[in-house]
């Protein structure tokens, strides 16, 4: 299940990005990098259909996407657990006995034996990103969307998601883009990494020829260097996340 | 220096146009909004259990502030109109007439009405809202679960079963009240009130009371719900989209309560 995007482009006041093109591959994994506010979310979005396209085009044939938001978006009504049975009730009709089970097995898949009747507001940071994978991949996606997976965690514990979606990932084969701002995540995650930057798509290389590469704005970024082609004003127009 | 008041005018202007500009577009989002809910009239499936867990929430949960505000309110007006009559008329013969056809045509309903814009549509508002700025309606659209159907659908069933029945509840409480002030400070017979007021009220009057009652109950909902889902940046936008939420319901209501009185008016 590929992903093609066409002369992608999204306006709000302004235009955020246009005539983006890219294609992933069936069961490839892309990441994006790139300073924030450069419109990374609202591609995931136009890319998952929440968003509608400002011109161009994106063919997505998956008929079940799962995706995990940035702030998580868990329904903070429910708990946990039911956090899983509501999207197999109502995305795959699954319901009773059989919801039990499987919300039961994907939760300690990822780790959260035992907080199944916490509401997800009782439950640490990292426990609710954990919480926001099990829900994307739940609903047994063909593709998957990861908006920041590791933001905000520490080293340690964002090692720890970022293995965990390696190792779900590669036991069903599954085509993924993911947006994250941590290079080592993105090394560990992609087989493709871009850097989206003012409106434009750059890179696109392997992990090590991204470690290698001369592309400006990719080795500024990587490096973390004051100077270079991103300004003080594109890499702080998002503000700190 | 002196160009300056003009500029402030000018930029004043522009913000007075922008707010109105928002307000208008609410207004058609809202319309919008109604439409593709009545839509679901005819959709399936219900979600009962939603519509059952709204109405325990705003019905029973208005309840009590409900009663406690009309039964004052009833005992307050006998009271005022009491002592009004005694100075200009020297009498208080008139208190049923003229409390109860008061409680029933507008005091039993207005009160209720403004708790329940404050209650049911202020919590609405929050909660949709919080739902909007956290992103839980987009997971909810990626799972292919229409908002619409799913949180204001079920939400207008039970704002028009809650709102009717407290409306009605609300009138016979107050009267109840504004009895119970006449009997024990005014010497009325409770029989004798009731046989006073009968003329001056009817079924006119309580088909009035369902026409407003069903009609706050279409409208807070929807108004609350279609501030909610333009609702943007965080805590600060829930509150600030909650606010205006309760603002525009209550001058909607107001309105609304004054166009079913003056159509009653010209039927009775
Ligand atoms: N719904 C929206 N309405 C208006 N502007 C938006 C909306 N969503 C995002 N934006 C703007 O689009 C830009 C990109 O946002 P975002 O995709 O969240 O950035 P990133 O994820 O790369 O940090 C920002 O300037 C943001 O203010
Ligand atoms: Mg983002």
């Amino acid at each position: 299940m590929g992903i093609t995007l066409s002369g992608v482009g999204k306006k709000f006041d302004r235009w955020i990005f246009r005539s983006l093109n890219l294609s992933v591959a069936d069961g490839e994994s892309v990441v994006i990098i790139g300073p924030s506010g450069q419109g990374k979310s609202v591609l995931l979005k136009m890319i998952a259909g929440l968003l509608p396209c400002d011109e161009g085009q994106i063919q997505v044939p998956a008929h079940h996407l799962g995706m995990l938001f940035q702030k998580n978006a868990l329904f903070d009504s429910l708990t946990v657990r039911e956090n899983l049975t509501f999207p197999l009730r109502e995305r795959l009709g699954i319901r009773g006995e059989k919801a039990e089970a499987l919300s039961k097995e994907m939760l300690s898949a990822v780790g959260l034996s035992g907080s199944e009747n916490l509401y997800p507001d009782e439950i640490s940071g990292g426990m609710q990103k954990r919480l926001g994978i099990a829900r994307a991949l739940i609903v047994d996606p063909e593709i998957l969307i990861f908006d920041e997976p590791t933001a905000g965690l520490d080293p340690i514990t964002s090692k720890k998601i970022a293995d965990l979606i390696r190792s779900l990932k590669a036991k069903k084969k599954l085509t993924s883009v993911t947006v994250t701002n941590d290079v080592h995540r993105a090394y560990q995650l992609g087989d493709r990494i871009f850097l989206l930057s003012q409106g434009r798509l750059l890179g696109g290389l392997s992990p090590e020829q991204t470690q290698k590469t001369e592309i400006p704005e990719i080795r500024q970024f990587i490096l973390g260097l004051k100077q270079g082609p991103l300004t003080e004003a594109t890499v702080e127009s998002g503000g700190p996340e | 220096m002196k160009t300056a008041p003009a500029k402030n005018l000018q930029s004043n202007l522009h913000q007075v146009g922008q707010a109105f500009q928002e307000q208008v577009d609410t207004i058609q989002d809202i319309a919008l909004l109604f439409k593709a809910t009545l839509g679901w009239f005819f959709k399936r499936p219900w979600r009962w259990d939603e519509i059952f867990h709204s109405v325990v929430q705003m019905g029973i949960g208005s309840l009590p502030v409900v009663l406690i505000s009309t039964a004052f309110a009833g005992m307050v007006v006998t009271n005022e109109l009491a002592w009004h009559m005694n100075e200009a008329l020297s009498s208080i013969s008139m208190i049923p007439g003229v409390s109860g056809q008061f409680i029933v045509r507008e005091l039993g309903i207005a009160v209720p009405a403004m708790i329940l814009v404050a209650k049911v549509g202020a919590s609405t508002t929050a909660e949709i809202g919080t739902m909007k700025v956290t992103e839980q309606i987009d997971a909810l659209k990626l799972l292919g679960i229409d908002p619409v159907g799913y949180l204001v659908f079920p939400r207008l069933i039970a704002a028009i079963i809650s709102i009717t029945a407290l409306t009605l509840i609300a009138i016979g409480f107050t009267l109840i009240f504004a009895i119970f002030v006449a009997v024990a400070k005014f010497n009325f017979g409770t029989f004798e009130f009731i046989n006073a007021l009968r003329p001056f009220v009817g079924v006119g009057d309580l088909a009035c009371a369902l026409c407003k009652g069903i009609s706050f109950g279409i409208l807070i909902p929807m108004i609350a719900c279609g501030y909610a889902f333009r609702c943007q940046g965080g805590a600060k936008g829930v509150g600030s989209t909650t606010t205006n939420a309760v603002v525009t319901a209550t001058v909607a209501v107001i309105l609304v309560d004054f166009i079913w009185t003056y159509v009653f008016s010209l039927l009775l």
